[in-house]
């Protein structure tokens, strides 16, 4: 009985001395290596709760140095959207937003409430979009809430709530993230203490020999009007080389 | 016929690998409350194409309808360096404003139909267009060796003309088609980190009067019957005269701490340079000022996104008649219902006259590409006034686009 209890003991410990804080398990999906400059399409399915769909096809460059985050969309499709452009320029957290209309054209300076608005009528924001793949753990107070197994993998649960002062979306976002690999596959966002959208990372693809983890297919779900919105990226290029001038009002009007 | 090639050539070049090709069908029928007469019919097939190389593109758009086939923009760019080099029958944009953006004159305007949407109203013209880019900072020079007038308000929207007594004819000249009448621009931009984000610009047209003016009265004495000059009868000569633009424009992203955040406050002013500074000569153009300002605001989660605004123009007038002041109050509002549905309203008053505008619409996007709209436009004020001179033609308009 004693032997028992002092093995029930020394597991428990062991388990406390092997279980990781919520900062730590995203701290370590922080840093996941990522590529500094990535290239490739995007194909938006917009889906109402009837299965009606709309799509919108996108190219997306990103380039990372530094504190500076820079990332331009092109419209491909549909046609009475093609060629309009998206340009964020994040700096110290600031995001630097500008859209390209071509009848107008003109580039226009957007900011404020667009950011948090839906991105060309998708159930993405414009900052979701500009913060996809973006892990600012030191904004966050992150903690974990469980581990459970999600499609067959075992997940750790933590609940991120972005710091006073921090501009932020949403009040409350909780991951789901591999225990495996550390790459988050679900994500739940809250405002107001409500959900409001689930982010889904049904694929996660290997790239550059398996450097890097990067999810190539997610979903995102409006709770309450149950729209949903279908996100592929391909022909995907990481750590090519993409000159600074991709990121500027001269080539989104190109 | 020239025109028709250019489509046909269009087309063909559009089987070649690496031409983007793409286009719209257009239908559109209004239709007036004071008589339920057909305000508008049209139908339109448009067609453009580009073709980018590593160091150049090609573009060219034409349009068709039961009026005639129209070349659109088309033209060539090339990318040298830290320049643009563009040629071509061209529209160039400058200024920031929307609803009114004295700044936007390089394009001459077809107000055929004074309501349509003004990216619309833009007539492309043969011009150079160099633009040099350096750090946050857009320098361009552009140039017309033509002249090409703006197109006035025709059909049910023609506004009726006010000869003067004894005028039994007007005749109109247009600047030839010399060098020495071309039309010449710069513009400056710059991007600033200043509070969200500040662009600046300033930019510099000589050009002429977009709308023909009094010239002269030339009495016609083998028309007289009463041998009396005074009397006339008299032909109208309208010119158009020199004008040189100056002007500077600005957008400014801005937040108020624990207030509000995300505004857009833009601004542009104009000033033009014509003939008859003092006021003077009846028969020669006077000049005019312009200033806008404009707020921009989205509510935060999707709410609706506001443009308020407001305008001045100051205008000389011939003495003795004392200087016009028209100030000018205007708002749009646009909230997206989901990814299909799109509802709006513009307003437009002008404080001057009395008169307005109000324009609330809908678009309903039926599948990728399909696009409907619906709205109406009510016009009033006095039948002299800016918009009440329209009163009559206010009414309901549709029209169903499908862009491919």
């Amino acid at each position: 009985m004693r032997k028992k209890l002092l093995l029930a003991v020394g597991l428990l410990l062991a388990g406390l001395a092997l279980a990781l804080s919520g900062t730590e398990v995203m701290q370590k999906v922080a840093a996941q290596p990522r590529p500094t400059t990535m290239h490739g399409k995007m194909e938006m399915r917009l889906v109402d709760k009837h299965g009606r769909e709309l799509t919108r096809v996108l190219e997306t460059w990103s380039k990372q140095e530094g504190d500076v985050e820079k990332k331009l969309i092109k419209f491909l499709a549909p046609a009475d959207v093609k060629g309009t452009s998206f340009l964020v320029i994040s700096r110290n957290g600031q995001d630097e937003m500008k859209l390209y209309l071509p009848a107008l054209k003109r580039v226009r300076r957007i900011a404020g409430g667009q950011k948090k608005g839906s991105f060309m009528g998708s159930d993405f924001s414009y900052d979701d979009i500009s913060n996809l793949g973006k892990i600012e753990v030191d904004d966050y107070e992150n903690k974990l809430l469980r581990e459970e197994e999600l499609n067959g993998a075992k997940t750790y649960v933590v609940e991120a709530r972005p710091k006073a002062g921090v501009d932020s979306s949403y009040d409350k976002q909780i991951l789901w993230v591999r225990a495996d690999d550390f790459v988050p596959v679900q994500i739940e966002f809250y405002q107001k203490g409500k959900l409001v959208k689930v982010m889904t990372l049904d694929q996660v693809q290997k790239f550059a020999g398996g450097k890097y983890l990067m999810p190539t297919h997610m979903v995102m779900e409006n709770v309450k009007s149950k729209h949903k919105t279908e996100l592929t990226m391909s022909d995907l290029e990481l750590d090519v080389d993409i000159p600074d001038s991709v990121f500027s009002e001269r080539f989104m009007k190109r | 016929m020239k025109r028709i090639l250019v489509l046909l050539v269009a087309f063909g070049l559009a089987a070649a690998e690496g031409v983007d090709i793409g286009g719209s069908v257009k239908s559109n029928f209004g239709v007036r409350f004071s008589d339920l007469g057909v305000l508008e019919q049209s139908a339109a097939l448009e067609l453009n194409f580009k073709y980018d190389l590593a160091d150049a593109s090609l573009f060219a758009s034409a349009s068709l309808s039961p009026a005639g086939a129209r070349l659109g923009e088309t033209g060539a760019t090339l990318y040298l360096g830290d320049f643009d080099l563009s040629a071509g029958n061209l529209l160039l944009s400058s200024g920031r404003t929307d609803l009114f953006s004295p700044l936007d004159a390089f394009n001459p305007r077809d107000l055929s139909v004074p309501l349509n949407k003004p990216s619309e109203q833009k007539i492309p013209v043969w011009a150079l267009a160099l633009n040099y880019y350096v750090a946050d900072t857009q320098i361009s020079l552009f140039a017309s060796p033509t002249f090409t007038p703006s197109r006035p308000p025709a059909g049910l929207w023609a506004v009726p003309a006010h000869l003067p007594p004894g005028v039994i004819e007007v005749e109109t000249s247009v600047p030839a088609q010399t060098i020495d009448n071309a039309v010449v621009g710069g513009r400056v931009s710059s991007t600033f980190a200043v509070l969200d984000g500040l662009d600046v610009g300033a930019t510099a047209i000589y050009g002429f009067t977009p709308f023909p003016q009094a010239k002269g009265m030339t009495y016609l004495s083998s028309k007289d019957t009463d041998a009396n000059p005074a009397n006339g009868p008299f032909r109208l000569e309208l010119g158009y005269d020199r004008r040189f633009l100056l002007g500077a424009d600005f957008a400014l992203a801005f937040s108020i701490p624990d207030v509000v955040e995300g505004l857009i406050l833009r601004g542009e002013g104009a000033y033009a340079f014509l003939p008859d500074s003092a006021g003077n000569n009846p028969f020669a153009a006077n000049p005019w000022a312009e200033g806008v300002l404009e707020l921009e605001y989205t509510w935060p989660a999707d709410g609706p996104h506001l443009i308020a605004l407001f305008d001045t123009r100051w205008e000389k007038a011939d003495a003795p008649a004392p200087d016009q002041l028209i100030p000018r109050l205007g708002a749009m509002v646009n909230y997206d219902y989901g990814e299909r549905l799109s509802l709006s309203a513009a307003w437009l008053q002008n404080l001057h006259d009395g008169s307005g505008l109000l324009r609330p619409a809908l678009s309903y996007t039926f599948a990728d590409g399909v696009t409907g709209e619906l709205g109406l436009h009510w016009l009033y004020g006095s039948a002299a006034s800016q918009f009440g001179v329209w009163s009559q033609n206010s009414g309901l308009s549709a029209s169903l686009t499908y862009s491919f």
